[in-house]
C-alpha cells in the first residue's frame, strides 16, 4: 500500500467530513468505535488514468448524523441516509483523483449504496489505500482499491 | 430581479444542500425547481421559465455534460447561465465545461462562494457588488 496514496486518501476523507458534514475526525479510532459494526457501503466505481472502486463504509449509529448534519435537521428517512452516504463518497472520490492523475479526466459511475447486515459485502481484496475515521459515537472506513494503476 | 432557479443532481440530500446554500448566498431567489437527472431537466426547460441552471454531472439517464451539450444546441434556452457543480476536478472536464459556456464550482462549496460566481455570471445585477 502506497503511503503516500494513503495520506491523499486520508486528507481527502477528512476534508470531506469536516467541510460537508462538519464532523472533525478521530484518527484513529478508539477501541469502542473501532469494535463498531459496518451497517451501509456505498460503492463508486471509477475509470480512466486508473481502474478502480472507492468504498466509504458507515457503522452503527452515523448515517442518522451524516443526513442531520448535511440537511441541517433532523431527518428520519433511511433512503436519504444512504444517498447522503453516496455524496459523501462522492465527494471523497472527486478529491482523490487528481493524486491519482491531476490532468486527464476519470470517468465516475453514480454511487451504489447498499445496507450491509453480515459483512458479506467487504470482500476481501487488499486495498491500495484505506483509512478509517473515528466519528464522535461512530466510525467510518474509507476504502480504495486500484486493479489499474500507472503511477506517476 | 429574483432568479428562478434550477437545481439538477441525482442526490436529493445535494440538491437540498443546494438550494440551502443558494438560500444563504444572498442572491434574490424566484422559484427553484428540481430534477434528478438532465432529461428531466430539458423537459422541465421546455415549459419553465429559468434563468440559471445548477448542474451536476455524474448522473444516471442522462449526464450533466451530455445535457448542457443538448442544451447548448436547442434554440429556446441556449443562453441561460449554467454553474456545473461537480466533485470531479480533473482540468480536461473544467475545460470542456468552460467550452460550453458553464462555471464550475466544486463540492463542497461556500455561499460566499456560489454568489461570487452568480454575481460574475451576469445573471443578477448587484448595485453593490465590486470586481
Amino acid at each position: 500500500m502506497s503511503s503516500i496514496l494513503g495520506e491523499s486518501l486520508r486528507q481527502a476523507a477528512v476534508a470531506t467530513f469536516e467541510q460537508v458534514v462538519f464532523l472533525l475526525p478521530d484518527m484513529p479510532p478508539d477501541e469502542r468505535q473501532r469494535a463498531l459494526q459496518v451497517r451501509a457501503i456505498a460503492t463508486i466505481a471509477f475509470s480512466g488514468p486508473a481502474v478502480g472502486v472507492l468504498q466509504v463504509r458507515a457503522c452503527e449509529g452515523l448515517l442518522p448524523r451524516l443526513l442531520a448534519n448535511m440537511m441541517g435537521r433532523e431527518v428520519e428517512n433511511e433512503t436519504l441516509q444512504l444517498d447522503a452516504l453516496g455524496e459523501i463518497a462522492n465527494i471523497i472520490c472527486g478529491q482523490i483523483f487528481p493524486h491519482l492523475d491531476p490532468v486527464s479526466a476519470f470517468q465516475q459511475k453514480p454511487p451504489q449504496v447498499a445496507v450491509c447486515t453480515d459483512g458479506s459485502l467487504l470482500g476481501d481484496d487488499i486495498p491500495a489505500a484505506s483509512v478509517a475515521l473515528g466519528l464522535e459515537s461512530s466510525r467510518a472506513d474509507v476504502v480504495l482499491y486500484l486493479s489499474e494503476y500507472a503511477a506517476a | 430581479m429574483a432568479l428562478n432557479v434550477l437545481v439538477v443532481d441525482d442526490s436529493a440530500v445535494m440538491r437540498a444542500m443546494v438550494i440551502k446554500t443558494l438560500q444563504m448566498s444572498g442572491v434574490p431567489l424566484g422559484g427553484i425547481h428540481q430534477a434528478g437527472n438532465g432529461a428531466d431537466a430539458l423537459e422541465l426547460l421546455q415549459r419553465t421559465s429559468i434563468d440559471l441552471i445548477m448542474l451536476d454531472i455524474s448522473m444516471p439517464v442522462m449526464r450533466g455534460d451530455e445535457m448542457l451539450e443538448r442544451l447548448r444546441a436547442e434554440q429556446v434556452c441556449a443562453d441561460r447561465a449554467v454553474i456545473v457543480i461537480s466533485s470531479e476536478r480533473s482540468a480536461e472536464r473544467i475545460e470542456r465545461m468552460r467550452a460550453l459556456g458553464a462555471r464550475f464550482l466544486k463540492k463542497p462549496f461556500s455561499p460566499e462562494e456560489l454568489r461570487a460566481l452568480i454575481m460574475d455570471s451576469g445573471v443578477v445585477r448587484d448595485e453593490l457588488y465590486t470586481r
